[in-house]
């Protein structure tokens, strides 16, 4: 999987990945930010690297659809 | 019709000037448009700054600086685009992208961000990637998309995101709105406008590389089923990149001395274009790829171990992405030769999609495009690295203009939303949610992926491989239609498959057409490039639900013209080389 986790010691529930996720992966549920939709990331880091507290990793996997592995040329 | 509409739109929104999309040409479409004291909307599916490939442009940004001699670049740029380009788009691009750049880079400064990288003087630094007498410069995409996002919003454009737009509110041929929702709760946005700029980007396929899996065709397939002329389908977009892991880079990489080998060690991009190799274009490296590989002389690696140390230092610098993800994967990618692969998309950057002037007008009344939208006119086939975003910024600038001057002379504001037309466009939105058992948008996009992706559709077509695949779209259709969504996330999914299938049956058909080779078309059948009787657009219209309508126009060459009547398509090498008639 591409995003793997927030780290909530870390979170300061800014929301700031909430905007930077083209594919709106992401939640919120009372304060806090969720990965709900994580077999939709597409391992692009913007979240990563618009967060001001480190809170997130995203492995560097390639992404998939809903899951399954995206088919290659050859 | 019982219900009344309160009960179902949400939000009615009315604009001077609706623009589709928040990358660069979506947003210097607004700004543009703001500037004329128009009232403009900007509406975006993810949210803007964030969304769309600018932000994912990988450092590389083609600039014509007025010392430059404009002769020099339309040669270059029409010899690379095989003719098939729109010169007046050439020269439009080539005249406006440096004052069009240096006001981007202007407002940069306003707000702190460093968005072109520059010398100890401060002027802008020039280098060159697949370019052979012109220059690039090295453009740091977020901050980019930060400052323009500042910018629009300063200049009093009003956003509204996470709305993806499904459909065209047309009245007698002419555009009066555009119909939504909300990606994330469900709401219905109608918006009114007196003119709309289309700019929400290209269509990836969702397949492999960095940052596109939202791009789906939105804005073409929307034009396209109300009536809209697109052009060039045929010639789909690649890129290539790493067969593990989706990053973005090439141009730095062969630009800075990375080069391509094969299962053989051989650096093999030379047979294919002596002289620039490696640092051939997007077209020439994935049928040269494919070819490599179907004749036994695969894998391809990129090797970069002769990459300089300042070269190392600068992509660390312009590619966070990429070298996070390579940090995090333990891979030095200049340590041993990575194994590179070619990645499809149906249109990006280069490619097909809606058959625009050089006003930006479409062929439907107060409908303009922008950027990755249109058919990529400046490109023809495709010229070099850099150049979607240099017409990105210079159409986006150029349909705003041209859109708020419509807005202008449109006094009225002819929505009415209470309408048959409306209430069944609505209808028609929410389809996928009244479905009670179908399959999901996923499972039908691998499907769809598996037809078009694999090469004998993509890079060494014949007309058997597509035969074959006008067949299986065809009959996965009635699962396309019948596809469910049991809440937004998925009924975007939804949407974004219904556009992908539609613009995938325009590039099949397309492709059967075009007997010959030229650019991203690779034919098996007619491996030749034909300048007598192929020197044509193709344009795809929808005739019904049913059927494309599909016809050709010969290219104008006011400026210049081929010199041979055939010749070597990229992806062919040079020594196996022929003509009609003749056998391999």
């Amino acid at each position: 999987m591409a995003i793997e986790l927030i780290d909530y010691s870390k979170c300061t529930h800014c929301r700031i990945c909430v905007d930077s996720c083209p594919l709106a992966v992401f939640r919120v549920m009372g304060r806090r930010v969720h990965i709900a939709y994580g077999e939709d990331c597409q391992a692009c880091f913007l979240c990563e690297i618009d967060c001001p507290e480190g809170a997130i990793y995203v492995g560097p996997e390639r992404g998939t659809i809903g899951g399954r592995p995206i088919p290659l040329p050859y | 019709m019982a219900r009344r509409l309160k009960s179902y739109v949400d939000h009615l929104i009315m604009a001077d000037v609706l623009v589709v999309g928040g990358g660069l040409a979506g947003t210097s479409a607004a700004i543009k448009a703001a500037e004329t004291r128009a009232q403009v909307t900007l509406v975006d599916k993810a949210v803007v700054a964030r969304s769309g490939v600018s932000v994912f442009a990988a450092g590389v940004y083609s600039v014509r600086f007025p010392e430059d001699d404009k002769a020099i670049w339309m040669e270059e740029m029409v010899k690379a685009g095989e003719y098939l380009n729109d010169q007046y788009w050439v020269e439009a691009v080539l005249d406006n992208v440096y004052p069009v750049t240096m006001q981007i880079d202007r407002w940069g400064e306003e707000h702190g961000f460093r968005i072109f990288e520059k010398d100890e003087q401060g002027f802008i630094k020039r280098k060159s990637r697949g370019h052979i007498r012109t220059h690039h410069i090295v453009v740091n995409s977020l901050p980019m998309m930060n400052s323009m996002r500042k910018i629009a919003k300063r200049k009093g454009v009003q956003f509204v995101e996470r709305v993806m737009a499904t459909h065209l509110i047309v009245r007698d041929g002419r555009v009066i709105g555009v119909l939504g929702f909300n990606t994330m709760n469900g709401e219905l946005y109608l918006f009114g406008a007196r003119s709309v700029v289309l700019a929400s980007g290209g269509c990836g396929l969702k397949s492999v590389y960095i940052g596109h899996r939202n791009l789906t065709g939105d804005s073409q397939a929307m034009a396209l089923r109300e009536g809209a002329i697109l052009r060039s389908l045929e010639q789909t977009g690649s890129n290539t990149v790493s067969r593990e892991h989706d990053i973005h880079g090439l141009n730095l990489f062969v630009g800075s001395g990375g080069k391509f080998i094969n299962g053989l060690g051989e650096e093999f991009m030379w047979r294919y274009h002596p002289v620039l190799g490696s640092r051939g274009r997007q077209s020439d490296l994935v049928v040269a790829f494919s070819r490599e590989v179907s004749e036994g002389r695969g894998p391809v690696y990129l090797d970069m171990r002769s990459v300089s140390p300042a070269d190392r230092e600068l992509m660390r610098k312009v590619l966070p992405e990429t070298f996070m993800l390579w940090d995090k994967a333990r891979i030095d990618p200049f340590a041993a030769p990575i194994e590179w692969i070619p990645a499809f998309r149906l249109k990006m950057g280069g490619g097909g999609g809606l058959h625009v002037n050089t006003r930006c007008e479409t062929n439907l009344e107060g409908l303009y495009a922008a950027g990755d939208t249109c058919c990529a006119p400046h490109h023809g086939t495709y010229t070099f690295g850099g150049m979607n975003l240099a017409f990105a910024a210079v159409s986006g600038v150029l349909a705003g203009g041209f859109a708020a001057e419509k807005a202008m002379h449109s006094p009225e504001m002819d929505l009415e939303p209470e309408t048959e037309q409306v209430a069944a466009k609505i209808a028609d939105l929410f389809g996928p949610a009244e479905i009670p058992k179908g399959p999901t948008p996923d499972e039908v996009t691998a499907k769809l992926q598996s037809i078009i992706i694999p090469y004998p559709v993509t890079y060494l077509r014949t007309k058997t491989s597509l035969k074959k695949a006008i067949s299986a779209l065809s009959n996965l259709k009635e699962e396309v239609d019948n596809v469910r969504a049991t809440e937004p996330h998925e009924l975007v999914k939804a949407w974004e498959l219904k556009n992908i299938a539609i613009l995938a049956e325009g590039f099949l058909h397309s492709a059967l057409a075009r007997e010959e080779s030229r650019g991203y078309h690779y034919r098996e059948d007619f491996p030749w490039t034909d300048n007598r009787d192929w020197l044509k657009w193709i344009y795809v219209q929808a005739a019904s639900q049913q059927e494309m309508k599909i016809w050709t126009k010969d290219v104008p060459t006011p400026y210049l013209k081929p010199e041979k009547e055939f010749d070597v398509p990229p992806g062919r090498p040079q020594d196996e080389f022929l003509r009609p008639g003749e056998k391999g």
